[in-house]
Order: structure tokens, then sequence, then C-alpha cells
């Protein structure tokens, strides 16, 4: 038993790696997840745009797009995107971070893309003909009118994408990341090879659930006031709520 | 309430207009002619196509065959810029549609910004006078879930207003509206009439057509069957299926 609990709670190996985790992988790792969610929103927007197209030749690339990096494991895109990459000589970045981020972002946005695309078909199109008949062209609605609307009620799998993305950005460590661009994951295995104990892990990761487990309760939270409505201040004067679009541009 | 331009370039123009969703043919060879400020009213029980007919005015529904013309411009043509057609033509649904997440104001003023590029402060001194003129002046902030039905219907009527539109569509306005509130969206309609404004008013508001319309079309299966003056067409109905469907709502 206390064997067990040293090789996963070892306080000393746990102290003395929090400092790079803290400094190093926590940045990194948000970096990494955070960089790649944004791109892949990016692109997952102009794939769900895609997706409900009334042509065929428009759904049929994002249609292949999104089924080839939601069925390729998270991994193989990597190794992929880097090696492929590197390999054969197109080195198009300077840095390993950013070939990581390019594998996020095209994992996250197969994933985003669907979301959006269900948060797009799930407004009234009650909507799109309100804003196409005070003369606003199809992309000028879909933007002012039906996105807006979308990705409110998309927000929880939105946020549920995000952790998803976090936990997988560890996988980047086959890039083989150096000092100083190490996330989380990577600074605890490189400490659990030195040390043939798995207490660094451990803490990287404390870390991972010390960031996915607050997005956790935002979701809840968003879900729980999605269904119930918006606290709606009562009477006449300038609502508070009402001044500021949620989520609007 | 003007009396029609004998002669000129009718406001609005259906002709020959078909419309068949896979088999089923919602309109038939439909031929309409609205002079400008005329007030049409199109009755007819639910499915016999005055809706879609309404639709068509502005292209929301795509005839099968026939033409659309608005002061003579041919929309159904591939050159037509649509989207200009109808800042020139305004509709009112039955739902409202008024986008959930702006302000009363931002719904009637985005269009102005954003379509017709006015300025910040200019489209939102319009807005504020359309909202103004339908009564809602001091509703400017609110979002529409925080108004009621009828208060949001004529928010939506101003929001067509604000893009000073030639036309007004107007597609069974009060039928979700409860009994109470209906009475206000058919004042303003009505203001709006006696100001001139060419409207086309699908309802089942039958004392709406008695008083204000100028004609008053009698939509049955996809056709027009009868074409009159509201005291003509609700005083002596012709066809068998017209005395059917009065005897029914009135």
């Amino acid at each position: 038993m206390e064997q067990i609990t040293r090789l996963l709670f070892d306080p000393d190996i746990i102290l003395g790696t929090l400092p790079a985790l803290l400094a190093e992988g926590l940045l990194n790792t948000l970096y990494l997840s955070f960089s790649g969610f944004g791109l892949g929103f990016l692109v997952g927007l102009v794939l769900a745009l895609m997706g409900i197209s009334r042509r065929w030749w428009v759904r049929l690339p994002a249609k292949v797009w999104i089924d080839l990096f939601r069925g390729l494991p998270a991994i193989l895109v990597i190794i992929y995107v880097y090696f492929g990459f590197t390999l054969s000589g197109a080195r198009i970045f300077e840095q390993r971070s950013s070939y990581a981020i390019l594998a996020l972002t095209l994992i996250a946005s197969a994933y985003i893309a669907e979301i959006l695309r269900a948060g797009i078909q799930s407004i009234d199109k009650g909507q799109m003909e309100a804003a196409r008949s005070v003369g606003m062209g199809y992309l000028q609605a879909m933007w002012l009118v039906i996105i807006p609307q979308g990705i409110r009620r998309v927000l929880p799998p939105l946020t549920n994408e995000l952790i998803a993305l976090i936990k997988d950005s560890s996988l980047v460590f086959v890039i083989g990341m150096s000092v100083g661009d190490r996330e989380l994951f990577r600074i605890g295995q490189q400490v659990v090879q030195e040390q043939g104990n798995l207490s660094a892990l451990t803490a990287a990761g404390l870390m991972y659930v010390a960031i996915t487990v607050p997005l956790t309760r935002v979701i809840n939270w968003m879900d729980t006031r999605l269904r119930e409505g918006k606290p709606i201040a009562a009477d006449e004067d300038v609502p508070q709520a009402a001044k500021r679009p949620l989520g609007g541009r | 309430m003007t009396d029609p331009q004998v002669g000129a370039t009718p406001r609005v123009a259906l002709r020959g207009l078909s419309k068949t969703f896979g088999t089923t043919e919602v309109l038939r060879e439909v031929d309409l002619e609205v002079a400008a400020g005329e007030v049409v009213c199109v009755i007819g029980a639910s499915g016999s196509g005055k809706s879609t007919m309404l639709r068509c005015i502005n292209l929301l529904e795509e005839p099968t065959s026939g033409r659309v013309e608005i002061d003579g411009i041919d929309l159904t043509a591939r050159r037509t810029d649509i989207d200009a057609i109808r800042t020139r033509v305004g509709m009112v649904f039955q739902q409202f549609n008024l986008f959930p997440h702006m302000s009363a104001l931002r719904n009637v003023a985005i269009a102005l910004r954003k379509v017709k590029g006015l300025g910040k402060a200019e489209s939102e001194r319009i807005a504020r006078e359309r909202l103004a003129e339908v009564g809602l002046a001091g509703k400017a902030k609110h979002r529409p879930a925080q108004l009621s039905g009828g208060q949001q219907q004529r928010v939506a009527i101003a929001r067509a207003l604000a893009m000073d539109p030639d036309v007004m569509l107007f597609d069974e306005v009060t039928s979700a509206l409860d009994p109470e509130l209906v009475k206000g969206v058919l004042a303003v309609m009505t203001d709006l009439a006696e100001r001139g404004m060419t409207m086309v008013v699908v309802t089942h508001e039958m004392g709406f057509a008695r008083e204000v319309a100028d004609r008053v079309v009698f939509v049955d299966e996809g056709r027009v069957i009868e074409d009159r003056p509201p005291a003509e067409l609700f005083g002596d109905p012709r066809s068998p299926r017209l005395r059917e469907f009065l005897e029914q709502v009135l």
C-alpha cells in the first residue's frame, strides 16, 4: 500500500515538478489548446456553412474533411502533420508548436463544424426570411442574425469540445517538444522516465483537472440558463441584460 | 386609399403565377395587379395558397412559372438584384420573426446600417421615429422576449417601414396574437393605409378587410376566384365557394 502511495503520490516529486508544470507546462497546454480551438472555430464555421449549402460540390469537400479528421485518432493526425511535413522537407513552420497547433486545429475544426452546423440549423427559418426580407444577402443574414443565435445555443457542446481538445493536446508529446515548449504531459512524462515514479504524472493530471473542472461548471451553468431562460429585469427602463447582446459582436 | 391610377404601371403584378410543391399545385395561373396606394386584402381558407401567393411577391417562394413584377421590373429575371428589390418591399410575418438577440431599436436599425449603409446615429434616429409611429417609443431598449406579442408585431412593422418601402406585405399578422392585442396592430395598419401605403394583406380579419381594403381578393385552391371592392364582395358573393367560406368565418 505504501509502495503504491509512493509510486503515485510522492510529495517530494510532486512539489519538485510543480514549478515547471506551472511556469512552462500550464502555459503551453493553454497556448496549444486555445490556439487550436480558436483557429479550429474559424475553419469549423466555414465548414459548417459549406455543409448546409444547397450545392453538392460545396458540401462534399466539407463532408470529407469532417469525416476524415473526426474519424482518425488524434495522435495519428499529429504524427502525420508533424512528420509528414518535416520528413518530406516541407518545413512550413519554424517551431514545433506551430505544427502541433495545426494538427489540433484540424481535429477541432471537424468537431466544431458539426456542432455549429447543428446550431445554425436549429434556428427557425423565419429568422432567415425576416433578414432576407429587409434586403440582407444570404451571408450577411447568416453573420448578423443566424450565427450569433446559433452559437449561443451550442455553447455547452462547444465548451465540451474545448475540454476534449485540452486533453488531446497532451498527445503532441510525440513531436518531442524541447524544454521551454513542453506542455503538461510531456513534462510529467520526462520526470517519470528519469525517476521511475509516476508522481510527476499525477501532478500533471491534477493540472488538467484544475483546468477542465471549472469549464464543466461553466457548461452546467450555461445549460441551466439556456433551459430556464435569462433572468429578465422586469420593467421599463433599460434592462441591463438587454443592453449588451450576449456573445454579440 | 388613394384612387388607383388607371393605365399606370402597377406597383405589384403577378402574371400567370404558378407554384408547385412536389406534386401539389399550390398556385395555378394567378393574375393580380395592385396599383400604387391601393390596399388589397387576400382572404381564403387555410391551405388555399394565399400565403404562398404573398411570399412569391418578394420571392421568399420561387414561383414555378409565371412572373412577379414590382413597378414593371421582373423579379424572376436572372439579372434582377433581388436583395435591392426586397428593400422596397416590406414584409411582416405571422410569427413576428424579430431578431431575439437584439433590442427593439437594433431590430429596426440594423438593415438601415448594414443594408442601406447609414451611420449609427442616422439609422438610430430613423429607427426611433418608426418605433414612435407604432406607439413604442418607450420600448427601444427592450428585447423581443420582454415585449408582448402585439408589441413585437408592431416592432416588426416598424422594422419593415424603416427601409421606406413602396409596398408592404402582411402575412396573417394578427393570427398569432391574443385577441386583446389584435386591435393595436390593426390600428397601426389602418393608419398606414390612410397615409397611402400600398399594401397586400393576407388576413382572417374580415372587419379590417371590409373597412380598410380597396379590393378584396378571394383565393381558393390556388386560384383567384373573386376580386372586387369589399362592399360588393361581402354584400353579394357570387361564387358558391366564397359564400360557403363567408358563412364559416362570419
